[in-house]
């Protein structure tokens, strides 16, 4: 009788198998779908090929939300890539960084349980659970752990957007995690010896992160974004929304009352998380850097750095690409920092094929 | 690279993005052994009836053929009887004495005081060879009688033997001529004789 290995053929297929050289980044939100194609070149540098904000879409984020029907996203032809890096708000999201005693390799399968206890999960059939072992800065007594738990719904709507043809959907992450990504490949790569902040102001939600010497230290979701900055001066102002949106981007409304109210609780907490991760590592984070939909608001950048007390950058998830001539348009410029998770889902997905 | 990329996308949810699968290679694959065998199976079945219908034109050929060649044959025959027949009047042509001009000339050979009484031409068949090349002649042989007259009806009975040996006419025809008998006429008073000869012609192959 003839046995056939076909783990050794599937490992055949998959070697064969052509990998991702051309991939589209998407983060998408509600406030727009930031998508960015980022191709690899042949010295293994990677460059932007286009890049755009199509009109938003509004997934169903809840856990027992039900799935309905997401028309196709129609993309220009120069966004046309082969794979798509998918990344979603995540609000209703689940984000931790675990810490375990034990390394890795020890723990076995036994780490999947422990992250799936540490998730917390009412329910845990309505989410999809991975996680990922963070190697660097592991110790030899502790194992770290970056989990994530997505509503099974708006991962599942997410892929609806691409339902056939080109670019296919090769992977899905939270977009918080993304701009992380992107911000250790660009102005994070140049904090190797010092403790910096990063936060990724969202519409809906927002991830702040502490890198001591570049390894994540601290990861924290708040469920506080620009939307809710936009609905208190809708409401205080009686405006719509696109007034809202131009009274935050230019300043021309005294607004600070009404960023004080949103901005307070989530200043506090993160000042909480400061002082915790400071004394756990024994650093002092030298400045946070900024990006997102709102850091084109002076008012907002002024406000947090008055709160923080630290000083307050923005970033430009570019830095790290090759931008040719054209590639970004010109009525993108200025608003670069939004695109910090399609950037980092695109290259993670293209560093992940090409080790 | 450093990335913070926890997937959650399922397996399922992947599409390849080549312009054909594996899956749809193999369809493709497999339709096209399958068009190829139907292919083959219908370029047979054509061939077949290509041939079947050529064999029924050569057999139809055949047939008419096969009558023309009947035909043929029959008329080979009757052109072999034909030849066979021509062959033989050749042979009879080439055997057969021209006794009109023969006959001619023996009468300028006989001289004045020889009479002839009588001229009995016989004819036979000989053969020579054997098996095939067995082949037939045809001989003649002249008796001859006679009376001679005059003062010496001998002479002229032996001038008349020479003639018919070396006459012309006679020389390139005749391979022996012989007096078998020569006497006087007892109711006869003269001196005249009567004489039987004997003139044998060169045999003729057909």
């Amino acid at each position: 009788m003839i046995a056939i290995n076909f783990d050794a053929l599937k490992g055949l297929v998959s070697r064969l198998t052509p990998k991702p050289n051309d991939v589209l980044g998407l983060d998408i939100a509600r406030s727009g779908i930031k998508a960015v194609r980022v191709r690899r070149n042949a010295d293994g540098t990677f460059a932007l090929v286009a890049a755009d904000i199509l009109p938003g879409v509004t997934l169903p984020k809840k856990p027992d939300d039900a799935v309905e029907p997401v028309p196709a996203l129609k993309l220009p032809k120069n966004l046309l890539a082969k794979y798509a890096a998918l990344a979603v708000t995540g609000e209703n999201a689940i984000v931790k960084l675990l810490s375990f005693p034990g390394r890795a390799e020890t723990l076995g399968a036994e780490l999947d349980g422990k992250v799936m206890d540490s998730m917390a999960m009412e329910n845990p059939n309505l989410f999809r659970v991975n996680y990922m072992v963070l190697t660097e800065g592991q110790s030899k007594t502790e194992c770290r752990a970056l989990a994530v738990a997505v509503p099974e719904v708006e991962a599942k709507s997410a892929v609806m957007l691409l339902p056939s043809g080109l670019p296919t959907p090769n992977t899905i992450e939270v977009s918080g995690l993304a701009a992380m990504t992107a911000f250790l490949q660009s102005a994070g790569s140049k904090e190797s010896d010092s403790a910096v902040g990063m936060l990724e102001f969202g519409s809906g939600a927002s991830f702040f992160a502490v890198f001591n010497k570049k390894v994540p230290v601290l990861i924290r979701k708040f469920d506080v974004g620009s939307a809710h900055i936009l609905g208190k001066v809708q409401e205080s102002l009686g405006v719509d929304r696109a007034t809202a949106e131009g009274i935050l981007a230019d300043g021309s409304f005294d607004i600070s009352q009404q960023m004080g109210d949103v901005m307070d609780g989530f200043v506090k907490q993160i000042m909480v998380s400061r002082d915790f991760v400071e004394r756990r590592e024994n650093c002092r984070i030298a400045r946070v850097y900024v990006s997102g939909g709102a850091t084109k608001s002076r008012d907002w950048l002024t406000e947090l750095k008055s709160a923080l007390g630290y000083d307050v950058s923005t970033w430009n998830p570019f830095d790290s690409l090759k931008v040719p001539e054209g590639a970004l348009t010109e009525n993108l410029k200025g608003q670069e920092s939004r695109f910090a998770a399609a950037v980092g889902a695109a290259l993670a997905t293209l560093a992940e094929a090409n080790p | 690279m450093n990335s913070l990329r926890v997937d959650i996308i399922l397996e399922s949810e992947r599409r390849s993005a080549s312009p054909v699968s594996l899956k749809a290679a193999a369809k493709i694959i497999g339709g096209l052994v399958l068009t190829l065998l139907v292919a083959g199976v219908l370029i047979y079945i054509i061939n077949a009836q290509s041939a079947k219908r050529r064999r029924a034109d050569i057999e139809q050929d055949w047939e008419r053929t096969s009558k023309i060649e009947a035909r043929i044959r029959g008329d080979q025959k009757d052109l072999d009887w034909l030849n066979d027949v021509h062959a033989e009047i050749e042979g009879w042509k080439q055997a057969r004495m021209l006794w009109h001009q023969h006959l001619a000339d023996f009468q300028a050979l006989v001289p004045p005081n020889i009479q002839i009484t009588s001229f009995q031409v016989d004819e036979q068949i000989p053969t020579t060879g054997t098996g095939a090349r067995l082949t037939s002649m045809r001989a003649f042989t002249l008796n001859l009688q006679g009376r001679a007259e005059g003062d010496n009806p001998r002479g002229a009975v032996d001038g008349f033997l020479t003639a018919l040996r070396q006459g012309a006419g006679f020389s390139n025809l005749v391979e022996e001529a012989k007096v078998l008998k020569i006497d006087t006429n007892p109711l006869d008073k003269t001196n005249h004789r009567i004489f039987t000869i004997l003139v044998k012609y060169k045999a003729r192959s057909f």
